[in-house]
């Protein structure tokens, strides 16, 4: 029996030392998700020792995983709030920002719908309900069909504070949990309208121009497009100079980094 | 007249059975049918010279000499292409300024659909990332991208009143009597040699790892963390479970705890699974910390207090479905009750308690909202057995609903995610298919 | 017609001709023994001797506690949680349910075979070495003899010796309830009882099975529960007949079948009644 017990010690003592690997954890963002993907692979391909693992649980669960101090790294699609700070701190964490790329948030039609333009006030008074009808802003007699995203996400806050001004989303707005969601709720609904981040954006949706300006890199980068944000990526205190976090939270600063942003579809935050 | 009643009554009441039947059959032909036919396009399918190159230089797979012959076939197909491309550049310098901006974005649209159907061009640096160091690997995927390079879509908003229309313009419009106008109907006319499509049956999708976010390559991970979440809960629910249905059944004396204790089984059988989600996130990884992040322990723990119920309410239902004969007459030889459990009636339980214990296992490898929050990732390696105990995993329930709702190239890896479906289906249907077997053994040994 | 039965001492038995039982040493006896069912009282105060060596059959009609009774002997019924013994139950000096007795290795003493064969779905082998291997004998050679020894007690032993190992399931009724009965003798018990060990069995391996209890009479104390008369008449050397959970009579079998002391013990046996 003692005998047994020995060599399954050192078995696992042998598989222990073997799996000395070291692993980072990624939690939050849908938006950022696909950067920190793109950025995952191309960090394990060149350490193999390191494996890196993402989830796309939304901003919200990003600050509570790294809070919780069950993730390396938050990805965040917005700003972590003052309440957020708070709480981290008080569990010993401190939660240090990192912004990757810049992100325009373009709102979303059915190809099929004529409207190409809308304004800020517009969008406002489709999301609070005042305006339910196409008609009512020159298009098709259609029920405007609302789709917003879940308020966990950091694109459904970014969205509130940028084009709601404090007002109430209409009780008839459909949530839905992720960027790619939406898409798939606005391409399949011709009445539908939505936003997700620019990294979504194909041609089965279209993107509407706000006040004039199309969303794209260059009007994000430029500010001209009016619903635009920084993405994140948060770690707790700032990572030990050449450590792995310490090269991956910097990724977006190489070359590479930035080339792999921009064809995912977000700005190079190195690019204004 | 009664006799008759009895007759139509027999007759109504096989004919609802047989109809029940025929319509489950059917059910089932519509469900299985798409999950086949589509799931089995990511293993069997078309491939183009562009696969064969990714499994050469990501898994060194195939003969360098063959592959290099396929690429070079290709090569020479595709070469006008790149010519006529360099041509109208060159004739684009000649043209006054103001001509030459009216051709600026059609080009770029057009330059940009080469890529996506051909990869780079050749002697360009190699992009980053690795979707766009590759064509169109698949041939159905050939089919899509040609059709968006032939074609752009364009949307007719003429009537306000209604809905607009989708309209297919030829790119060709935009390059009539330049040098790039006879690129169009080389490529379509020629699209075979340049792609050189040819059948593959492609089987280690089960066992390679994602390339850029399962937009190439397989889904081995997904396999693996699946086969390890869920053999983590059977070792964690499978003791548990028939210890506490052997105590309930032979140890307890029926009394209001115990009662009280069956509707609490009963009750957690019926929590929806994403409760057990939250409460494994709650307990296991904020409150215990088994780790210091989601795990694939994490995750087994929460399926297995998920199935908990079931296997304790199968193996109870099998152990008293044995008969008290066989008790009576162990007990009669002077066997203690740990004694008669143990050689008697468990080995006639089990066919009874495996039954019940696969069909969990199927439930607990096809469960996602218990894993969202305790294990689940999209993106991961493979693990070792050990790192199993710290470190999250992909698993097939979770990265299909990933890839369907949050990839952000979902419509390019449509095969990918009905090859995840498809796979974890066979794994459920394995399952099963191994416990009747095993079950059919087992029973027929006990009857003798 | 329950209240006219009164609540009957028998004592030891006496006015037999041929031989007085009363001799012997009881190997088992009750005292004012009862058992209930929740309140329901299934043996009411029965107090009687089952002597040492002897055949004594319990007779009575359908759910009169003979098997109440018999269960009560080796403590079969503690499976039953509402049923509930008082009196006293003395086997060999000591209150058997007592709380310092342990029914377990009571029960290797006191073997059972009861109404349907239940065998265990193993191999014929197997069944017969359950009590031996219980009882801590590991080695083959002692097994091995131990099995064919108590199949041939039971007079099954040339039916299955080419197919000890097949599943004891597999065998006809009458088949199995002799190896039960093996099973049973293979334990060593010194008390063998038997809940109408014949009653699914055909003439034929009825008879086989009272021949076998004509042969082990002597070595066991032998108390058998049957409901044919000729089977009690043939193989016991005393009878009991109960009516209603209450011991109505216990004498020499001879002696019941012949000249009943009781009215209700002759209307039974002469099939007059209920
Ligand atoms: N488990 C039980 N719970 C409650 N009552 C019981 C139980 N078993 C037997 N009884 C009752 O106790 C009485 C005696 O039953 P018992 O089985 O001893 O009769 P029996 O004389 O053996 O009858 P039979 O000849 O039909 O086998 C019956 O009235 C029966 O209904
Ligand atoms: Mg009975």
């Amino acid at each position: 029996m003692k005998k047994v017990l020995l060599s399954a010690a050192a078995i696992a003592a042998i598989a222990l030392s073997a799996s000395a690997e070291q692993k980072i954890v990624i939690d939050g963002s849908t938006t950022v998700g696909p950067i920190a993907k793109a950025f995952a692979e191309y960090f394990m391909a060149a350490h193999p020792d390191v494996n890196i693992t993402v989830s796309e649980s939304g901003s919200g669960n990003g600050a509570k995983s790294i809070m919780n101090g069950v993730c390396d790294i938050a990805d965040m699609s917005r700003p972590m709030k003052d309440s957020e700070f708070k709480a981290a701190a008080d569990k010993g964490i401190q939660p240090v920002a990192h912004v990757v790329a810049l992100d325009g948030l373009p709102v979303l039609v059915h190809p099929q719908n004529p409207i190409g333009e809308l304004t800020i006030e517009q969008i406002r008074d489709i999301y609070t309900g005042k305006i339910t009808n196409w008609k009512e802003l020159g298009g098709p007699n259609l029920g405007i069909v609302v789709i917003t995203r879940d308020t966990n996400s950091g694109t459904y806050e970014t969205f509130e504070g940028m084009v709601m001004n404090k007002e109430k989303i209409t009780e008839k707005a459909e949530y839905v949990g992720s960027n790619g969601a939406i898409r798939q709720r606005v391409q399949s609904t011709p009445a539908a309208i939505g936003y997700a981040g620019l990294g979504f954006v194909d041609k089965t949706v279209k993107a509407l121009k706000v006040n004039g300006v199309y969303p794209s890199a260059g009007t994000v980068r430029t500010g001209e497009y009016p619903i635009s944000r920084p993405l994140f990526m948060y770690t707790n205190g700032y990572p030990k100079l050449g450590s792995p976090v310490y090269q991956f939270v910097t990724l977006y600063l190489t070359e590479d980094g930035q080339e792999m942003v921009d064809q995912i579809g977000f700005i190079p935050v190195t690019s204004y | 007249m009664r006799i008759e009643t009895r007759r139509l009554l027999n007759r109504a009441f096989s004919s609802l059975g047989l109809i029940s039947i025929g319509l489950m059959a059917l059910v089932l032909v519509v469900i299985l049918t798409p999950i086949i036919a589509k799931g089995s396009g990511a293993f069997v399918f078309r491939s183009t010279v562009e696969h064969r190159k990714l499994m050469f230089d990501h898994w060194n797979r195939g003969n360098p000499e063959r592959v290099k012959q396929d690429e070079a076939k290709a090569a020479v197909a595709r070469a006008p292409v790149y010519q006529m491309l360099s041509d109208f550049k060159a004739e684009l310098e000649s043209m006054p300024r103001a001509e030459r901006s009216r051709y600026k974005k059609p080009l770029r649209a057009v330059e940009t659909a080469l890529g996506r159907l051909l990869g780079p061009n050749p002697g360009s640096r190699t992009p980053v990332l690795m979707r766009q160091q590759y064509g169109a690997t698949r041939w159905d995927r050939t089919q899509a991208k040609l059709d968006n390079l032939l074609y752009s879509e364009e949307w007719d908003y003429s009537n306000p009143d209604a809905l607009g229309v989708k309209v297919l313009r030829p790119r060709v419009e935009d390059f009539r009597t330049t040098k790039l106008e006879p690129l169009f109907g080389y490529v379509k006319a020629n699209i075979k040699p340049m792609m050189r499509p040819r059948w593959t049956f492609y089987w280690q999708f089960l066992f390679d790892t994602s390339k850029d976010s399962h937009i190439f390559g397989g889904i081995g991970p997904e396999v693996l963390g699946t086969i390890y979440l869920t053999l983590g809960a059977m070792l964690f629910a499978v003791p548990m479970g028939v210890i506490a249905a052997i105590y309930l059944c032979e140890y307890s004396r029926e009394g209001r705890v115990i009662s009280f204790l069956r509707i609490c089984i009963s009750t957690l059988a019926g929590v929806p699974s994403i409760v057990f989600g939250l409460f494994g996130l709650a307990f296991f990884l904020n409150t215990i910390h088994v780790s210091n992040s989601k795990s694939v322990l994490a995750g087994s723990l929460t399926l297995a207090l998920l199935i908990l119920p079931t296997v304790i309410r199968s193996s109870e239902e099998a152990i008293l479905a044995v008969p008290r004969a066989y008790k009576e007459a162990a007990l009669s030889l002077g066997a203690g009750r740990w004694y008669t459990i143990m050689t008697v009636i468990l080995p006639a339980a089990l066919p009874g308690i495996l039954t019940g214990t696969v069909i969990s296992m199927g439930r607990a490898a096809g469960e996602t909202a218990p894993i969202i929050f305790t294990a689940a990732v999209s993106v991961g390696r493979p693990l070792l057995p050990i790192e199993a105990l710290s470190q999250p995993t992909p698993a097939l329930p979770w990265n299909i609903y990933n890839l369907c709702t949050e990839h952000e190239a979902v419509d390019e890896i449509r095969h990918v995610q009905y090859g995840m479906v498809f796979t974890l289906v066979a794994l459920v249907l394995l399952l099963n298919v191994f416990a009747i077997v095993m079950r059919a053994r087992i029973s027929k040994k006990l009857r003798g | 017609m329950s209240e006219a039965i009164q609540m009957k001492r028998v004592s030891r038995f006496t006015g037999t001709e041929e031989e007085d039982f009363g001799s012997r040493s009881a190997h088992v006896k009750t005292e004012n023994f009862s058992v209930f069912y929740g309140a329901f009282e299934a043996v009411k105060k029965v107090t009687c001797e089952f002597p040492e060596g002897l055949v004594t059959a319990m007779i009575g009609p359908s759910g009169c506690g003979k098997s109440t009774l018999l269960r009560a002997i080796n403590r079969m019924n503690d499976l039953i949680p509402s049923c509930r013994p008082s009196g006293k139950m003395i086997f060999q000096g000591e209150d058997i349910y007592c709380k310092n007795i342990d029914a377990v290795s009571l029960r290797m003493r006191v073997g059972m075979v009861f109404q349907k064969p239940n065998v265990f779905p193993k191999s014929i082998y197997d069944n017969i070495a359950y009590g031996p291997r219980l009882q801590g004998i590991k080695s083959r050679s002692q097994l091995d003899d131990l099995v064919e020894s108590s199949l041939k007690q039971a007079a099954i032993w040339d039916e299955v010796k080419d197919r000890l190992s097949t599943n004891a399931l597999g065998m006809s009724g009458g088949q199995q309830q002799r190896l039960c009965l093996a099973r049973a003798l293979a334990v060593k018990p010194e008390i063998l009882l038997m809940d109408e060990p014949t009653s699914a069995l055909d003439p034929k391996a009825t008879t086989k099975i009272e021949d076998l209890i004509g042969q082990l009479r002597g070595q066991y104390t032998i108390i058998i529960v049957t409901h044919n008369m000729q089977q009690a008449a043939r193989v016991s050397d005393l009878t009991a007949f109960m009516y209603e959970g209450t011991l109505v009579e216990f004498g020499a079998t001879r002696q019941i079948f012949t000249k009943p002391r009781e009215r209700q013990t002759e209307d039974y046996i002469t099939g007059r009644f209920g």
